[in-house]
């Protein structure tokens, strides 16, 4: 909200800077975001005297001005204006002074030859008004060198205030000063209220039903005639353009004035068009059709409250007047509804309809009950001040429950601890009287009982009360200490653990971690070439997402990275590593959630590592991908890992190069190179490797329990063998064979080595395989070892059709 | 002979002070201790002395020569360890890279969350994890927030289907602890919270830390204490913190905190909006209405909740300048942390 300043000080008499102001709101829950200087322009702009006009030598339509600046300066303007008058006062722009949205500069310059020393402006120059139809004249007693600003008692600051939900009371110029003056022990001073009543009274000139009472707690209406419709003073149209209100006409802007001075939005109608004379106030039939103010033809249901004449509806109450009934420049006869509408009904007629209004805003915060009336009545006064009108005696008031303020009370001992504040009776007392609250003592010794007024709808509760103590203590004020407790936690959650321990292993490997958005574009299920019956096709949708690309929850990583690694290879970073562990959502049939669980994304692509001097360049492989996967189940532990290759490829995957990751059996991913046509699809043009495996399930394999080996007595003995065997063996099926092979001894098998090229034959390729041995009991020798490696040797060469190599 | 004997050491160790060369040591080596050398001969005379000196004598001539052999063999050490510091080993390039294996990074928002954790856990603080697509009752009714209320504006929400939204805060962690576990807590809950909202300031993703403690007799002051010890261990001692009140529908009083501007050192910048503070999370006591909602007696047990954006914390952490460079998964920016 914008509160100019001098219209707060006209409430509130305190001395406090902008800046000091901004600290005290901003330390007691009005959030001060920032002061507006507005005007700035009008630093350099004086009175100025008109004492001579004279003709220009050299251009008919300019004159010489002769200007009187005060303290006996006087100074020559060449203006074209056509009201220069003699004798009159005027706003000069001094040098240097800077007008206009650009802040252009006014310097000295010969116009036709002849020396100008500033300009005399009109309202639009000087940013008041779009008037430019001559000087700006202003009030002839007026002495000449005064700054125009402060004779204009313009608004120069104004403080702009975030105000949180909870304080519709400080919605409003006067709800800002009310907490100010509490805050500094000031005076609160409410603006005069008084119309002076020239007419007949308003009772027998028109009536007010209110049919629903909980919609519309209280409803008054006063009666202004013989209105004359054309523009507010400059003062009120600065403070209305100092909030940010558009000023429009001198009646409109005085319910607009009052909205912001004391936060009750009115509503004029024209009464000469309010059928009957008559206000019903009613809740609108289902698919009633209304024209609201701003054009819109709007379609109402039972539960919209509408202002209706004895034949139509004339207004959306607290939301929007209706265009039937507005004030427009012919308007003569003003009935100014001041009402309190409940706070829900605005609410859902205007968050329904998508029109939020400065009063709809204010309703649904709630307002002050109890000051209907007097809104009421300072409007009718402002119009009869500012539009000629003639307010008629009286007012009517439909009010049929008055206001009970609600008895709460507090325990000082209970505030005190809550706050971790000692504090007294007294003090309590103090600060809420401060505030409004009328306080009397509770029923024993250590309790209060306090009623708020009807503008603190948020105050209900005890604790609501302490949190106004609090504020008005000041947070800053309320000491800070360690709690004690006792020292107990709870064990960080085993997935959890697994996670870091992940996450750590794979940034060890040197890939690099990505957070992808959980949310997913549409397609991104066809990108993949996923089957219809993928379970990845069974996506969350938003309702309201912001746009088609985020449109569904992600049931996979792969994209995502894979955009990643597109968005990379773009930017010629073109090695990429990278992983994520991050939740996945898959609709649930019958359920209201979807399934998250974690998964586990990697995209390879480039080199495995930046190209070096001691291994070159290494293309990532489907080598490098399935070592990210088995080092990962070395880092937790995980036994039984295998990758197995039979049955159909996942569409993505070349199924030339991939296989699946299982665990005892246990399908727990893939991995692979991504497919070319998947890789088109995602702007990749180079070869990517992936992993895809379902993390929750990974981490609930990983053992918790850990039992130490004794370390081995005796010496291992090696021996090493290489085969020559065909190219299209896989050597995994050598090795698998001779880790089942049946010697007591024989502890490991390892493939160390893969070679192919000259001496062997082409389509050939030499495993390096070696075999570890030891015992358990004594240093095992060469010659007992030799017939088991032997006969295992034999057998391999048998089954695999391999021979020795040279 | 004695006096011979010592001249012979001093002559020698002043000699193999000046040898420069490995031939130089290996002459010596022959003129005092070879089968003719110096020495050698001086030994030989032995029997020249009184019978009452030989022994003495001896002693000496064998002391003196293993004095001279260690001054040689250290001398000749000595050669070896200079050559090789001026020619170095041939096919040995120590300008050369070092080799190593490449190093992963943490996503900056990985670390930033285990950095709040690890503030946290070690207060006492269990870290707790919820879904991250929750009803409308974790999210916002439990959490005194009920339909219509105007508090519902404050954060744009995606919705799934009626009454199941993306979190908008993992404050909804609270209410599934507290539904679970009795009280005391003193729990800490990171994840993603999701607001329909992208522009330089907002991604429609974004990561909160959230934190309970809930006892007996906790209050504004223990509040305080926590965070003001949270913020001076991320941030440093000297940073001061300061507590405005706000608004939060679950906490009652709320207080925004602000820190003095890390950037600018609170002379007001352009980070801090020329406020010299900046915000950095929202916190509160429970409203008692949270508590009613869980089951808790809201007579018996108070407590105080708070939650942080952990973007925020890295952007000031690191003076990151751009939220949407998180989610960009750029390397040269990951690659940084």
């Amino acid at each position: 909200m914008l509160v100019p300043l001098k219209w707060l000080r006209e409430m509130v008499d305190c001395d406090l800077t902008a800046q000091e102001l901004s600290d005290l709101l901003t330390n007691s829950g009005l959030e001060v975001d920032g002061v507006i200087e507005r005007h700035s322009g009008l630093n350099k702009v004086i009175t100025a005297k008109l004492v001579e006009v004279a003709p220009h030598p050299n251009a008919d339509r300019l004159r010489l001005a002769t200007v009187d600046c005060g303290g006996g300066r006087t100074e020559t303007v060449v203006c074209g204006a056509p009201n220069l008058t003699v004798g009159m006062i005027t706003p000069l722009a001094q040098l240097g002074a800077k007008l206009g949205e650009d802040g252009q500069e006014v310097s000295k310059v010969k116009i036709r030859g002849v020396q100008s020393c500033g300009m005399l402006c009109s309202e639009r120059d000087l940013g008041l008004s779009d008037d430019h139809s001559g000087l700006m004249v202003l009030d002839p007693g007026l002495e000449p060198g005064l700054l125009l600003a402060e004779v204009l008692e313009l608004e120069t600051q104004v403080l702009e205030i975030s105000i949180t939900p909870n304080r519709g009371d400080a919605l409003s110029i006067l709800g800002v000063a009310r907490d100010v003056a509490a805050l500094v022990g000031a005076e609160l001073k409410l603006p005069p209220c008084e119309p002076s009543e020239q007419q007949p009274g308003i009772e027998g000139q028109a009536v007010i039903e209110v049919l629903d009472a909980k919609a519309c707690p209280r409803y008054t209406g006063r009666l202004v005639k013989g209105v004359k419709i054309g523009p507010s003073p400059l003062w009120m149209r600065d403070r209305l353009m100092a909030c940010g209100i558009r000023p429009i006409s001198n009646v409109v802007d005085v319910t607009n004035y009052i909205l912001m001075e004391l936060g009750q939005p009115l509503h004029a109608f024209n009464f000469s068009e309010v059928g009957g004379a008559k206000i019903v106030v009613r809740m609108a039939s289902e698919g009633e059709k209304f024209v609201t103010l701003d054009g819109q033809e709007r379609t109402l249901n039972a539960q919209d409250l509408m202002i209706c004449d004895a034949e139509k509806a004339v207004g959306l109450a607290g939301v929007m007047g209706g265009l039937n009934s507005e004030v427009t420049d012919d308007t003569t006869e003003v009935l100014i509804e001041s009402a309190f509408f409940d706070p829900l009904t605005v609410r859902r007629t205007s968050k329904r309809l998508g029109l939020s209004t400065e009063a709809s805003y204010r309703f649904e915060r709630g307002i002050d009950l109890e000051g209907c009336a007097r809104a009421n009545s300072r409007a009718a006064m402002l119009m009869d001040q500012l539009a000629g009108g003639k307010v008629a005696a009286g007012i009517i008031d439909v009010y049929p429950v008055p206001y009970q303020a609600p008895r709460i009370p507090l325990s000082i001992s209970r505030t005190s601890r809550y706050l971790g504040l000692p504090l007294t009776k007294e003090q309590v007392k103090g600060q809420l009287e401060r505030l409004g609250l009328a306080v009397s003592d509770g029923p024993d010794e250590d309790s209060i009982v306090a009623e708020p007024p009807a503008l603190r709808t948020d105050l209900e509760r005890p604790v609501d009360l302490t949190e106004e103590v609090a504020r008005m203590v000041g947070f800053n004020n309320i000491p800070s200490r360690l709690p004690q407790a006792e020292i107990g936690a709870l064990a960080r959650p085993w997935p959890q653990r697994v996670r870091a321990l992940a996450r750590d292993a794979m940034a060890a490997q040197g890939l690099d971690e990505a957070i992808n958005y959980s949310f997913e574009h549409p397609k991104a299920a066809d990108r993949l070439a996923l089957e219809a019956g993928d379970y990845r096709r069974r996506t969350v949708k938003l309702i309201n997402p912001l746009s088609e690309e985020q449109s569904e929850l992600r049931t996979s990583l792969l994209p995502g990275l894979l955009a990643s690694a597109a968005r990379n290879l773009a930017h010629r970073v073109l090695d990429v590593g990278l992983f994520e562990i991050g939740r996945v959502f898959v609709a649930q049939e019958g359920q209201p959630l979807p399934e998250e669980s974690f998964r586990l994304g990697v995209v390879l692509s480039g080199l495995m590592a930046p190209a070096s001097w001691w291994a070159g360049e290494q293309p990532v492989g489907l080598s490098h991908v399935k070592g990210v996967a088995q080092y990962l189940a070395e880092a937790l532990d995980l036994t039984g890992m295998a990758f197995e290759t039979g049955g159909e490829a996942p569409p993505y995957l070349d199924p030339a190069e991939w296989c699946r990751i299982t665990i005892n059996g246990e399908v727990l991913g893939e991995l692979g190179r991504l497919d070319n046509r998947v890789a088109k699809g995602f702007d990749l043009d180079r070869p990517v490797y992936l992993l895809d495996a379902h993390f929750d399930r990974l981490a609930d394999l990983v053992p918790r329990e850990k039992v130490y080996a004794h370390l081995p007595r005796f010496p291992e003995l090696v021996r090493d063998v290489a085969l020559v065997v065909a190219e299209a063996l896989p050597a995994g099926e050598m090795l698998a064979q001779a880790r089942t092979y049946d010697d007591p001894w024989l502890q490991s098998v390892e493939i160390f080595d893969v070679y192919r090229g000259k001496p062997l034959d082409k389509g050939q390729k030499s495993l390096g395989l070696r075999f570890t041995y030891r015992a358990e009991d004594r240093t095992l020798t060469e010659e007992e070892v030799t017939p088991g490696y032997q006969a295992l040797v034999d057998e391999l060469m048998k089954s695999f059709g391999a021979t020795l190599r040279a | 002979m004695r006096q011979e004997l010592l001249e012979l050491k001093d002559q020698a160790l002043a000699l193999l002070a000046a040898a420069t060369d490995e031939a130089a040591l290996g002459e010596l080596r022959t003129r005092f201790l070879g089968r003719k050398g110096l020495l050698t001969g001086l030994l030989r005379k032995t029997g020249t002395l009184p019978p009452e000196e030989r022994p003495a004598f001896g002693q000496l001539a064998n002391q003196v020569k293993q004095e001279l052999e260690a001054a040689l063999d250290q001398a000749s050490e000595d050669l070896v360890r200079q050559s090789r510091a001026k020619s170095g080993k041939p096919g040995v390039d120590v300008t050369l890279p070092g080799i190593r294996p490449r190093r992963g990074r943490l996503h900056p928002i990985t670390q930033t969350e285990r950095l709040i954790l690890e503030v946290f856990s070690r207060m006492g603080f269990s870290v707790v994890e919820t879904p991250e697509v929750e009803s409308d009752w974790y999210c916002f009714e439990a959490l005194n927030m009920p339909p219509d209320h105007p508090a519902r504006d404050m954060q744009d929400t995606f919705y799934l289907s009626d009454g199941v939204v993306l979190r908008t805060h993992t404050s909804s962690s609270q209410i599934r602890t507290m539904e679970k576990e009795p009280p005391p807590l003193r729990i800490v809950c990171p994840g993603k919270a999701f607001r329909r909202d992208s522009d330089a300031t907002h991604t429609p993703m974004f990561h909160q830390v959230e934190g309970l403690m809930v006892g007996e007799d906790i209050s504004l002051a223990d509040l305080k204490g926590v965070l003001i010890n949270f913020v001076h261990q991320i941030f440093g001692p000297q940073v001061p913190v300061r507590f405005r009140p706000s608004f939060f529908p679950f906490t009652e009083p709320s207080a925004e905190v602000d820190i003095g501007c890390v950037v600018c050192g609170g002379e007001g910048c352009r980070v801090c909006s020329h406020t010299g503070w900046l915000e950095i999370l929202g916190s509160g006591m429970v409203d008692p209405n949270v508590f009613k909602n869980v089951g808790y007696d809201p007579d018996k047990v108070t407590g105080f909740a708070f939650g942080m954006g952990i973007e925020r914390i890295a952007m000031l952490r690191w003076g990151i300048d751009d939220l949407r460079l998180f989610y960009d998964n750029d390397l040269r920016f990951l690659r940084q942390f």
